[in-house]
């Protein structure tokens, strides 16, 4: 691609309690950058740096050495406009949901709208998007109670509550976490529409590599503060070396791929889906088995 | 075998819930055998979690009886015994740690049991080596990964000598690694002879277990070997519950390939049917 880069991040470092005892560095030159309309997963163990990385991305940690640009603004320049910035990219935390606290969904909502002191027709516009663009009808759940839904349902409306802002970019720290396997994979298409239909850039932190593979465009390893690896799933499960030294499990069906491999089968490994795995099998196999 | 579970009619209301809200757990029946490894899979809100926290007297039933061991958990005079017998771990490794070391934490139990000091050494000893954390036991919980956290929470449990472990999503907040560590554990335990009762969302573990229980709507829906649950795809897909992907694969490739098992449920078995088939082509092929 070769846009300019919404998220640029060049030569990151970030030292958490500096000059302390218990300092810590949790990013060790980081580069990382993310074009308009992209769908980004960083991954990697617990403590490799995910996080931290996340929280530079809207000025909520601003970068002790290095450079960070996003949507045009240089947070790493004396007076960034930081507000721009987060207006600009929108966080959504780890469980999110526990943040909700008005009693009900659409007042939630329209917190942050409320907060920028729009007229009341353009808050409610906001919220009617915003929750229709998460797949909960405005009639339905505006005058819900927040603490009568479901799991998947207040993630959803925690995320409505981020795009009323109106970012260009959705931040979002492990919003698979918890949810089961129905909750998570609606997520994960909610994620591709917002970027289908409203071009957001999506970057989000995960352990689930099995589930997000076929969303993601690209993938960024972190290991150690750093990224060690970066490509799209099929070049990462191609050569998943990488990966698996950074304590990640590759999804079963490239895994399997990778053991019949060994196993002599000259099958090949940067397959996502099952159905493409049983091509390939079947492919390598059908001369033997007619 | 003997019972070490057995639960007749059980229907369950949470206290705070609207009359007119379905039951949480709506006529359950079920029997635990000693050293059944049992895995619970089943949407958000069908129950699961409701009918775990029943197996060690959390939860009491609305209606119909629960026994552990022959004993009903609505007699108060058994509770610490049956907490004793089933032990339980929590989805969250953080909120079950409570010392300043993986030693002391592990003795909180039997200390609470007012054990003589060194059959609480000896029980935290033990305990931790059983999770394989007998290194790590000065160490304070929180420098530990999340893994580890939960293998010290079980070992918490493991010290009370209990014969049937309860995980409730006791993996789905770790990181893949910790996940396996944590997996390991649960296999080597049940191996020891530890009935295990595994709530989880995910397929591949539910694969692990020597028996599946689908609960839908507070119901038992299916109830079988992971291969008998695992062919009623469709019945699974309309619960909003996926089957293993092996399974999947294996049922494609019977599509292409002849007599290929429509039932594969974890790679070593991908892999051994592959390779099987390779085999038997390659046998005649040699021989033409």
């Amino acid at each position: 691609m070769s846009t300019k880069p919404i998220i640029d991040i060049k030569d990151l470092w970030y030292t958490y309690l500096r000059g302390t005892p218990l300092e810590h560095v949790a990013l060790r030159g980081v580069n990382l950058s993310v074009q308009p309309g992209e769908i980004v997963a960083l991954v990697g163990h617990t403590g490799s740096g995910k996080s931290t990385l996340l929280q530079h991305l809207n000025g909520l940690l601003m970068p002790q050495s290095g450079q960070v640009r996003v949507a045009g603004i240089d947070l790493h320049e004396p007076g960034a406009d930081v507000e721009a910035a987060r207006r600009a990219v929108g966080l959504v935390f780890q469980y999110p949901e526990d943040q909700l606290f008005e009693p009900t969904v659409g007042d939630d909502v329209a917190f942050g709208p409320r907060n920028l002191r729009l007229p009341r027709s353009e808050v409610r516009e906001r919220v009617r998007v915003a929750l229709e663009s998460v797949g909960l009808g405005f009639d339905a759940f505006r005058d819900r109670s927040t603490f009568g839904l479901s799991g998947g349902e207040m993630r959803r409306v925690a995320i409505a509550g981020v795009l009323a802002m109106q970012p260009q970019v959705l931040a979002l720290d492990d919003p698979l976490a918890g949810l089961d396997p129905g909750g998570r994979a609606s997520l994960l298409r909610l994620l591709a529409e917002l970027r289908d239909r409203q071009g957001l850039t999506i970057v989000f932190v995960s352990h689930a590599l099995d589930e997000i593979a076929g969303v993601v465009d690209t993938l960024h390893v972190l290991a150690e503060g750093r990224v060690v690896a970066s490509g799209s799933p099929r070049e990462i499960f191609r050569s998943p070396e990488i990966v698996l030294e950074m304590g990640l499990r590759l999804p079963e069906v490239p895994a399997l791929m990778q053991r019949l491999r060994a196993a002599g089968f000259p099958v090949r490994t940067d397959v996502l889906t099952v159905e493409e795995a049983a091509e390939e099998i079947w492919r390598t196999t059908k001369s033997c088995v007619m | 075998m003997a019972a070490v579970i057995r639960i007749e009619n059980l229907r369950f209301r949470y206290p705070e819930a609207p009359t007119d809200a379905p039951l949480a757990l709506d006529g359950i029946d079920l029997r635990i055998d000693a050293g059944e490894y049992v895995a619970i899979i089943g949407h958000n809100g069908s129950g699961k979690s409701t009918l775990a926290r029943h197996l060690n007297a959390l939860l009491l039933p609305t209606h119909g009886d629960v026994w552990v061991e022959g004993m009903n958990t609505r007699e108060a005079r058994w509770r610490l015994q049956i907490r004793q017998i089933v032990g339980m771990v929590f989805q969250n490794p953080e909120s079950q740690l409570v010392a300043t070391t993986v030693e002391d934490d592990v003795a909180f139990g039997p200390e609470n049991l007012g054990l003589p000091a060194d059959e609480i050494e000896q029980r935290v000893e033990d305990a931790l080596r059983r999770v394989g954390m007998l290194s790590l036991r000065l160490r304070p919980p929180h420098q530990l990964s999340s893994g580890q956290k939960q293998r010290v929470a079980i070992a918490g449990v493991l010290a009370m000598r209990p014969r049937c472990l309860v995980l409730d999503e006791a993996t789905s907040l770790l990181d893949p690694l910790g996940r396996e560590d944590v997996l390991n554990t649960v296999h080597n335990l049940h191996q020891e002879g530890i009935t295990i009762v595994a709530v989880t969302h995910s397929m591949l573990e539910a694969s692990l277990a020597d028996r599946v229980i689908v609960l839908a709507q507070g119901q038992i829906a299916l109830d079988g070997s992971p291969r008998e649950v695992f062919r009623q795809k469709q019945r699974l897909r309309a619960m909003g519950l996926d089957v293993p992907p092996m399974l999947e694969l294996s049922q494609l490739l019977r599509r292409r390939i002849p007599g290929f098992p429509d039932d594969r449920l974890t790679p070593d078995e991908m892999v051994a049917a592959l390779e099987s088939l390779r085999y038997r082509v390659a046998v005649p092929a040699a021989a033409s």
